[in-house]
């Protein structure tokens, strides 16, 4: 037990003596939630493109193209304004405007008279997704005039027929005349639509966006982002101490192989527990978490965090050289960190890596610490999670005594 | 002490230790001298427990160490030939650690901590990180922690490697205060000087053998009076070789461009070794003599400089 402690303290002496190392353990996976809830969080403004219209037409048709960007989520998206044409060239030539969309002299003639018609849209080549969004909302708007045009082309074209060749209000015969017509093509689409042939079922469901919440989302991924990498780090440790020599010289004292590699992750536990209570302050800070998970949490994450050790210590072991037991831990701790559910949340990983993910020993580890921080742990879920990290940390643990006790120090 | 019985470590097809016995006795310094890679630091792995005997047996004060290692291990204190330190740390938390890991707590172990510290003159620097120590301060430290839990045996592998002139005296001296204290002493190294001042007595090994044992002056003695010549030149070997045998002359190593042979009283016969390898088709340009020291033995005996 003295052993024990005074490995305990030697490896946190040694590690606290570099303070700024053992920040980047935690600052890393900081700044990369940072990013990540730049890049998530609608809570600033959304990107709007600008669009220049150039309306040579000047017609009903046209006037409610140019209105439609402005209406509903298009104009969430766009920023219409109306410009004359030289202005307009002049403006996306500058690259001062995402597109410019040209509506051209007889526009609305050649729609309602079916003819060939050609609306212009120039892009900003600087910008490369605003201009694609514009490009297909605006084919959307066609394929949507195309079949208004032939349902109720004739009434549009009475409509518009009126409105030119009468100031003023349509008399009543005309608006009943218009109305009958229109009725006329309803009741014979109603075979077709009505019943629907197509059943839409409406459901509302939380959007993804309005009920994002960060911290449950990430807090956890991140979490263990830093154990891994701390795992990572620390197993590395026994090739330095087998390099200096203090390996040899721990081996030749009375201490058991067992106790000395016991006494080694031990050591690293505590870095462990103090990383988890850092990064659960911060939940309890910035997300809300319930004072009363905190303990719990904290206990789950610093055993978790010592099983990942133990398998990185292996590893290492496993290793011929520093230098190759190295690329060995890296080659894992990235497709681990990717797919457990460090750099993306599970949710928005397609299912079958999601599921994969989830039965990692981390990704297991980080579904319970997000019901342990934010939601309502399972005694069953978490006991198998217990045992299945436990049990592959034991057998990594013995695999690593068994290969200092083999060719470890001769390799 | 110390029973190394028929010692053999083989890796594969490579004999690292080939059939090593030896003895060493308490309050005594017994040196194994050899070159690099003859199997020293191999003899210590074995009877450190650190590497599994092939075959043979060692016990260390009784406790085989195989069968019995734990026991074995506790009485062994080891100065390894890296500085096998914790750099991060001071000297006194350095000196704590391994005692605690030889069982060592409480008021013993900061009193020995305390003690080891004067013993190795690092008192007035015990809290500093080691890493800014000097290369001999380290040494020092590294001696003082195979020492700190008061080990009946000491195993030193080359502890003096890269060190300066007065951190190698004082170093010496710690370990001459060991053994005087009835410690027993197996001291490694590749310099006759270090073996020849220190050592009771001395093995020289050589490719894993043992090839000679006994005191320094049991060793002194198997060179007789027998000089130890080295000539450097132009030679005809093999005429070379016949005309020194010739004057009784025993040739350890011939080729072109030198001679290295023994013979009696070789300062007067050297008028002679010149007409006689002069007259072989030989020019000599260069000419050393060296009396019998453990380094002519050793070349005696292989064939070879203890430092190639």
């Amino acid at each position: 037990m003295r052993f024990l402690a005074a490995s305990i303290w030697k490896d946190l002496r040694r590690r606290l003596a570099d303070p700024a190392a053992q920040l980047v353990w935690i600052g890393l996976p900081i700044v990369f939630g940072g990013l990540m809830s730049l890049v998530i969080d609608d809570g600033g403004p959304a990107p709007k493109a600008h669009v220049l219209v150039v309306d040579e037409d000047r017609t009903l048709l046209s006037g409610l193209v140019t209105g439609a960007g402005r209406q509903g989520q298009l104009g969430q998206f766009l920023e219409i304004e109306t410009v004359p044409a030289l202005d307009g060239h002049a403006r996306i030539q500058a690259g001062k405007a995402s597109a410019l969309l040209m509506i051209p002299k007889g526009f609305q003639d050649g729609v309602l008279r079916e003819q060939p018609t050609e609306l212009t849209l120039v892009t900003n080549p600087a910008q490369r997704i605003l201009p694609r969004i514009i490009e297909e909302g605006l084919r959307m708007a066609i394929e949507a005039a195309f079949y208004l045009q032939r349902i109720f082309g004739a009434s549009i074209r009475d409509i518009v027929a009126g409105g030119v060749s009468t100031p003023g209000f349509p008399t009543d015969d005309r608006v009943a005349g218009i109305s009958r017509r229109i009725n006329q093509n309803l009741q014979q689409l109603q075979g077709t639509l009505v019943p629907p042939v197509i059943t839409v079922e409406t459901r509302t469901e939380a959007s993804p966006t309005a009920n994002f919440q960060f911290g449950p989302m990430f807090m956890p991924g991140l979490l263990f982002m830093s154990l891994l990498l701390v795992s990572q780090s620390i197993s590395a440790d026994i090739w330095i101490e087998k390099e200096k020599g203090t390996l040899r010289r721990a081996m030749s004292t009375p201490q058991r192989l067992h106790v000395l590699l016991a006494a080694k992750i031990a050591g690293a536990a505590a870095l462990m527990l103090l990383v988890a209570i850092v990064a659960v302050v911060i939940g309890v800070v910035a997300f809300d978490v319930a004072p009363a998970r905190v303990p719990g949490t904290i206990a789950w994450a610093a055993f978790a965090g010592t099983a990942l050790l133990c398998y990185f210590l292996f590893l290492q072991m496993l290793g011929t050289s520093q230098r190759g037991a190295n690329l060995l831990t890296t080659m894992v701790v990235f497709p681990m960190m990717m797919v457990g559910g460090s750099f993306f949340p599970f949710e928005i990983m397609p299912p079958g890596m999601a599921a994969v993910g989830r039965s990692l020993p981390n990704g297991m580890a980080v579904t319970q610490t997000r019901a342990l921080m934010f939601g309502q742990p399972e005694p069953g879920a978490l006991l198998i999670a217990t045992l299945v990290i436990g049990g592959l940390a034991l057998a990594a643990f013995l695999g690593s005594v068994s290969r200092l006790r083999g060719r470890f120090l001769i390799s | 002490m110390i029973d190394v019985q028929h010692l053999r470590k083989q890796y594969g097809e490579a004999i690292a230790v080939d059939d090593v016995t030896f003895a060493a006795e308490p309050g005594r310094i017994f040196g194994l001298l050899g070159p690099n890679g003859a199997g020293k630091s191999t003899t210590i792995g074995c009877i450190s427990g650190l590497l599994r005997p092939t075959s043979g047996r060692i016990t260390v004060l009784g406790h085989d160490v195989v069968a019995d290692s734990i026991e074995a291990r506790r009485e062994l204190g080891i100065v390894p030939q890296e500085l096998a330190l914790y750099e991060e740390l001071g000297a006194r938390e350095n000196l704590a650690y391994w005692g605690a890991a030889y069982g060592m707590s409480g008021d013993a172990l900061k009193r020995r901590v305390l003690e080891v510290l004067e013993t190795v003159g690092l008192a007035d620097r015990a809290t500093e990180p080691v890493k800014r120590f000097s290369g001999g301060m380290k040494r020092r430290l590294n001696f003082g922690c195979g020492i700190v839990h008061r080990p009946k045996v000491l195993l030193l592998d080359e502890p003096t490697v890269g060190v300066d002139p007065q951190s190698r005296v004082r170093l010496l001296d710690l370990v001459r205060q060991q053994a005087g204290s009835g410690t027993c002493v197996l001291y490694t190294t590749h310099y006759m000087e270090e073996a020849q001042d220190l050592c009771d007595r001395l093995a020289i090994i050589d490719h894993g053998k043992l090839l000679v044992m006994g005191t320094l002056d049991e060793l002194r003695n198997l060179m007789g009076e027998r000089d130890l010549v080295r000539l450097s030149g132009r030679f005809e070997p093999q005429a070379a070789r016949r005309a020194l045998e010739a004057l009784g002359a025993d040739v350890v190593s011939a080729d072109d461009g030198s001679l290295r042979f023994t013979v009696e009283g070789a300062s007067k016969k050297l008028p002679a070794i010149f007409s006689a390898v002069t007259s072989s088709g030989g020019d000599v340009q260069e000419t050393s003599l060296t009396q019998p020291s453990l380094e002519s033995l050793f070349i005696k005996l292989t064939g070879r400089e203890l430092r190639e």
